[in-house]
């Protein structure tokens, strides 16, 4: 099968490998629909995040028709089209009792690496490096999807793969996010990155109830989508200050809660955005959190900063006097998919969201290292990349 | 105080239960199932090589003895005969290997309640002394593991097991890789 492999920093390519086959009794293969790249697929492409070999299948963002199902598989069936979360849980550990799926304990097999590194490892992810698992991911004509009963939502059929593809990731983590902020009626959520997942966010914060939603992001066509929902927006190329302008814009409150939707590469122009730069390029850092430290900043007292964006490793100065100064609530980590993809795919249903909107580009299999350059570089166009499969 | 009684209590806080020598690993790892369902299963030792990566093969000789085959780094294998020393229904099991063994070990696992509706606490405690610098060879083809790092790995697997009734894998699923080119995980 064709599959996008990652080669090294910066350079993925289509690879000729050997299907992918059930190796436990619980696994299915499916045969992918439609895929697409993630904006922590970026991480992985710009080297940030350790353990990636050359040879590795990206790709957690994916859904198909089920081929194959192993002896014990109870539920999922042939010919079922699912949604793969990009989390695998087992379903039978205490935390995915708990609906904590994204920490189960059974399903990284480098467990161990991740208990050295974080004390405790999370639980498995598809495409994303061998601290994660080193499962191959959906980025290909074929997946392999262990545990298929719990990691999976079978889809109705009549619905376009494209309304439901992101039951993957990005609209349960957006969702997340905002369930995160605790929003009461009246709130303000301020929300750094219009990426993918803040849009998400913007949508989700709404939907829970969130009276105004500020967007923070430099690319003007990303500002423009968050509008498109009521959001508000600063570009922060044109804003002397975001903390002053929040604060302006808040009634001297600040905001109820934020959203950091961009994670480790943030970009920004303030002296420790700079310094970041440099010292990750020096390799002196793992991670360039400034947004975190806006975050920690502005948001207001006694409230609530909500972290989707992903983090790798140990940071530097951030601001934690302010977050105790201000007793901010900080709610963070990978989605527990699982979770959210049922009551999420009933607003689908509902018509009370349609996540497709987010897209700006759909590729065959071909040109998906064109496509990371592109969403890599040009963010102003690429919004969203789905790969289109079968 | 009867049996049941027993079960239902919380054995905690842990204790560290053998007074331990120069190599000694004690770990412990909660799984979701009863202390009886977790005793049954350690105590037919035909189940141990299923999550013992190291160990190759466990012949039962006898209800109190048993002979292990484990691998090592190089390819070559040690093998001991033990003995049972100790064997409490659904709290603990220790063992000792025979004297003049080639590996030199014992150890006790005890399966202690969890609280609330947790399952059990396996406690693993082991002393292991293997003769003419072999030690550095106790370890897996995979992985190059050291002994201690392998207990830690292999409760994983025991715990993985009885969750889930599979282990977490990737060996055998695709890549761009040749055969030849695969990761070594080092742990």
């Amino acid at each position: 099968m064709k599959a996008l492999c990652w080669e090294g920093k910066q350079k993925v390519s289509i690879q000729n490998v050997p299907d992918p086959k059930i190796l436990n009794p619980h696994d299915a293969i499916v045969k992918v629909t439609t895929a697409a790249i993630c904006g922590s697929d970026l991480h992985l492409y710009d080297g940030y995040i350790p353990t990636m070999k050359k040879g590795d299948i990206l790709g957690h963002e994916t859904m198909g028709e089920v081929m194959e199902v192993g002896p014990l598989v109870k539920k999922v069936k042939v010919g079922d089209r699912i949604v793969i979360p990009f989390d695998i849980g087992c379903g039978s550990c205490e935390h995915c009792i708990n609906e904590e799926f994204s920490a189960c304990d059974n399903t990284n097999p480098n467990a161990i690496l991740a208990d050295k590194l974080y004390g405790y490892s999370g639980s498995g992810i598809f495409g994303y490096s061998h601290l994660y698992g080193g499962y191959a991911g959906g980025q290909a004509e074929f997946i392999r999807v262990p545990l298929v009963d719990t990691n999976s939502l079978v889809i109705p059929k009549g619905i376009e793969d494209e309304r439901v593809i992101f039951l993957s990731d990005i609209f349960p983590t957006g969702y997340m996010a905002a369930e995160n902020c605790n929003i009461k009626p009246g709130d303000t959520v301020a929300i750094w990155g219009a990426g993918p997942v803040g849009q998400m966010a913007v949508r989700s914060a709404f939907l829970l109830g969130a009276e105004r939603v500020i967007v923070i992001d430099h690319y003007e066509a990303r500002l423009k989508m968050a509008e498109e929902a009521g959001a508000e927006t600063i570009n922060f190329d044109d804003s002397a200050s975001i903390l002053e302008e929040l604060k302006f814009r808040t009634g001297g409150v600040g905001p109820d809660a934020c959203i950091d939707a961009v994670g480790l590469e943030a970009h920004g122009h303030t002296l420790t955005a700079n310094l970041d730069r440099i010292k990750a390029a020096a390799f002196l850092a793992t991670d360039r959190p400034d947004v975190l430290r806006q975050t920690l900043q502005a948001c207001k007292k006694c409230g609530t900063v909500s972290v989707p964006g992903v983090y790798g490793g140990v940071l530097d100065k951030i601001p934690f006097g302010a977050a105790f100064g201000k007793a901010l609530t900080i709610k963070m980590g990978q989605t527990h998919t699982q979770k959210y993809m049922q009551p999420l795919l009933e607003k689908i249903i509902d018509g009370k969201i349609d996540p497709s909107f987010v897209i700006t580009q759909r590729v065959k299999i071909e040109h998906v290292p064109e496509a990371y350059r592109l969403f890599s570089e040009q963010k102003e166009e690429c919004i969203k990349v789905v790969i289109d499969l079968h | 105080m009867s049996q049941s009684t027993t079960q239902n209590q919380t054995s905690l806080p842990l204790h560290r239960p053998l007074k331990l020598d120069r190599h000694k690993t004690h770990h412990s790892i909660t799984i979701r199932r009863s202390p009886s369902e977790v005793y049954e299963f350690w105590r037919n030792f035909e189940n141990l090589p299923r999550f013992l990566k190291d160990v190759i093969d466990i012949q039962v000789l006898s209800p109190t003895r048993s002979r292990w085959k484990i691998k090592l780094k190089s390819g070559l294998t040690a093998e001991w005969e033990a003995i049972i020393t100790d064997d409490e229904e659904g709290k603990q099991i220790a063992w000792e290997s025979l004297a003049d063994a080639e590996v030199e070990t014992n150890g006790v696992v005890q399966f202690l309640k969890a609280p609330a509706h947790r399952g059990t606490i396996v406690v693993l405690s082991m002393n292991y002394e293997v003769p003419g610098g072999k030690l550095t060879e106790w370890s897996t083809f995979f992985t190059g593991e050291d002994p201690d790092t392998l207990t830690q790995i292999n409760l994983k697997r025991l715990k993985a097991y009885l969750e889930t009734g599979e282990f977490p894998t990737v060996e055998g699923q695709s890549s761009g890789r040749r055969e030849e080119e695969k990761p070594r995980i080092t742990h």
